[in-house]
């Protein structure tokens, strides 16, 4: 099973990673997998509960939004999620986010066998009912990349 | 003989904080002078958002409010309108809203024991550096926190920010066979739950004992959730729509939260003072557990403040299970309301304490005026008289990085809501 877990919360740009599921779900090319191999989810900023997410899936990938300076929209990539431990350019409003959940996931031997994290650069200030539109105007090129990265997975089942 | 020396402790930024917060402490010739725990935050003027509302808004607006205790939120502002309207939902709603607050109960305290405070007590800087040493116990912790995930979601539609409750009950009713399944993983996590009391009990903690008064709800058969009168062990008894006649919230210089006294004076709200004050309403199968693990109620050690909390994960957990085993699927998941003008009250037990709300509606149901008393506003005086007391007992000639985790510790004892956590991002010393 892979799980694709799109993470963010429901304004402005930190709501890339919910809306890239949704337009997954409608995706011709996945669609097929639906019921079987694939399971894709939108969840609102889950903390530590992200690691009861893994369960009963082989391969994870994690959408959520970064900050780091990068061009607006650009899809960052971290195969090795221990290479994310000392990052801080995840967005987090709570404190524990989802560095610390994958910190804690490790020590509790509770990754995935494989785990793909893909960060999308976001506009901090972006805080409306929408994506701004800039990042709006990149959704269909995001949504591309995605499902690049998550068709070899499937097909290596 | 030891010099005593001058010591500022200024922090400036808590971090993990689901608000913004800092400690100021100025100690000159051996006395603390000055100690502030500053609250920062913007005000978020939700009581002003809510006017003009209508009333069939208000539950999904004051969810917003706090990521970690919305259903708490949700059940004091439905009271209080329900109350407006003449409006009684009758059993079934009566139970599942008391089931959906064991919830919550579960998913906030086993998030605070296991990830915010029990690394205090080992002297790890993270949970997940307590992981190494203790997986197992940390694992314990989530999978309580996730149990109380899937009573929210039964009910709530979703464990973060629930949207299944309305004015006169639930949007839904869930099916037979999802209760019949959650039953049976609530009953699995009782022996979970009783571990972890039966673990914090023999945990080595500061025995840091001091005055205060404490102050809950109390109903007269059963342990409070979301009915009763508000109690303290000084003797008051009051109806909830009388709070504001003995609690008076007042502007502090030093924070954007209002302070709450009572009578002038600052209390204790939130799990322990609930035990102090309703330990006689357990099941008799929760007291037998707490004789045998030597646990006594009532108890003035605020360090004790993980205990009580373990405590109400074991009873949550058996409140839950014995509701669930009674499931039923109703007609109708709630009653019809008729709007109508006037005031109203709710009060209800947030994992962090008293939760009291007041709303005047007009005649088609909309808020009028809305005034909110979270429990951290009426704790924030009582942690500041604690953190005064505790550091003089603790002793000030210990050293800055001693003092800083000593008061650390003794916030987090409250679980303030404007924090998940309080471990300090920065911390300046200045010696004279």
């Amino acid at each position: 099973m892979l799980k694709v877990i799109g993470i963010g919360s429901p304004f402005g740009d930190d709501q890339v990673g919910l809306l890239l599921i949704n337009e997954l779900r409608q995706s011709e090319q996945l669609h097929s997998y639906l019921s079987g191999e694939l399971e894709l989810l939108a969840v609102d900023r889950p903390g530590a509960s992200l690691l009861s997410l893994f369960e009963g899936a082989e391969r994870v990938i994690i959408i959520d939004a970064v900050v780091s300076g990068a061009g607006l929209g650009q899809l960052h990539r971290w195969p090795d999620s221990t290479t994310l431990e000392s990052c801080d350019s995840f967005l987090s409003s709570h404190g524990f986010g989802l560095i610390q959940a994958l910190t804690l996931g490790r020590q509790l031997a509770l990754l995935p066998e494989q785990l793909l994290v893909l960060g999308v650069e976001i506009d901090p200030v972006a805080t409306g009912a929408d994506l701004s539109p800039m990042l709006g105007q990149q959704l269909p090129i995001l949504i591309d990349l995605v499902i690049e990265e998550i068709l070899p997975l499937l097909k290596s089942f | 003989m030891t010099k005593r020396r001058d010591i500022s402790i200024k922090v400036p930024v808590l971090a993990r904080v689901e608000g913004e917060g800092a400690l100021d402490i100025e100690v000159r010739d051996g006395k603390i002078e000055e100690l502030k725990l500053r609250i920062f935050e913007p005000p978020r003027l939700f009581e002003k958002f809510l006017e003009g509302r209508s009333y069939g808004e208000v539950a999904d607006i004051v969810a917003r409010i706090c990521g970690i205790c919305p259903v708490a939120y949700q059940m004091s502002a439905v009271h209080a309108i329900e109350q407006v309207f003449e409006c009684d939902p009758g059993p079934w709603v009566r139970e599942m809203r008391r089931l959906l607050y064991c919830g919550e109960w579960l998913e906030s305290h086993g998030l605070h024991v296991h990830l915010l405070a029990l690394p205090d007590f080992f002297g790890f800087n993270s949970v997940a550096e307590m992981a190494k040493k203790f997986p197992d116990e940390v694992k314990r912790g989530l999978a309580l926190q996730g149990i109380g995930n899937e009573i929210v979601r039964f009910l709530g539609g979703r464990s973060v920010h629930p949207v299944g409750v309305r004015i006169g009950g639930f949007y839904k009713a869930p099916a037979a066979a999802e209760a019949v399944a959650l039953v049976e993983k609530v009953r699995q996590q009782l022996k979970h739950a009783e571990a972890l009391l039966r673990w914090s009990a023999a945990l080595d903690l500061p025995d840091s004992s001091q005055e205060f008064v404490s102050v809950s709800t109390r109903h007269t058969d059963e342990y409070p959730m979301n009915e009763g009168h508000i109690v303290s062990d000084a003797g008051l008894d009051l109806s909830i729509d009388k709070f504001e006649s003995h609690f008076k919230e007042q502007q502090a210089p030093h924070s954007t939260a209002l302070h709450c006294h009572l009578d002038g004076r600052p209390y204790l709200v939130g799990p322990l003072a609930r035990l102090n004050l309703n330990h006689d309403l357990l099941p008799d199968a929760v007291k037998s557990l707490l004789r045998d693990c030597g646990i006594a109620f009532p108890n003035q050690n605020m360090f004790h403040s993980i205990i009580a909390r373990s405590v109400e994960i074991y009873y949550g957990l058996f409140e839950a299970a014995r509701i669930l085993e009674n499931y039923i699927v109703p007609d109708l998941p709630y009653v019809d309301v008729s709007p109508k003008a006037g005031i109203g009250f709710g009060c209800t037990e947030a994992p962090r304490g008293l939760l009291w709300h007041r709303y005047e509606l007009d005649a088609d149901g909309r808020i009028v005026q809305a005034t909110i008393v979270p429990p951290t506003s009426q704790n924030q005086a009582r942690i500041e008289e604690d953190l005064h007391n505790e550091l003089l007992t603790f002793g000030l000639e210990h050293d800055d990085a001693a003092l800083r985790l000593r008061a650390e510790m003794v916030i987090r004892n409250y679980d303030p809501c404007i924090s998940c956590s309080t471990h300090f991002l920065d911390l300046r010393i200045k010696r004279s």
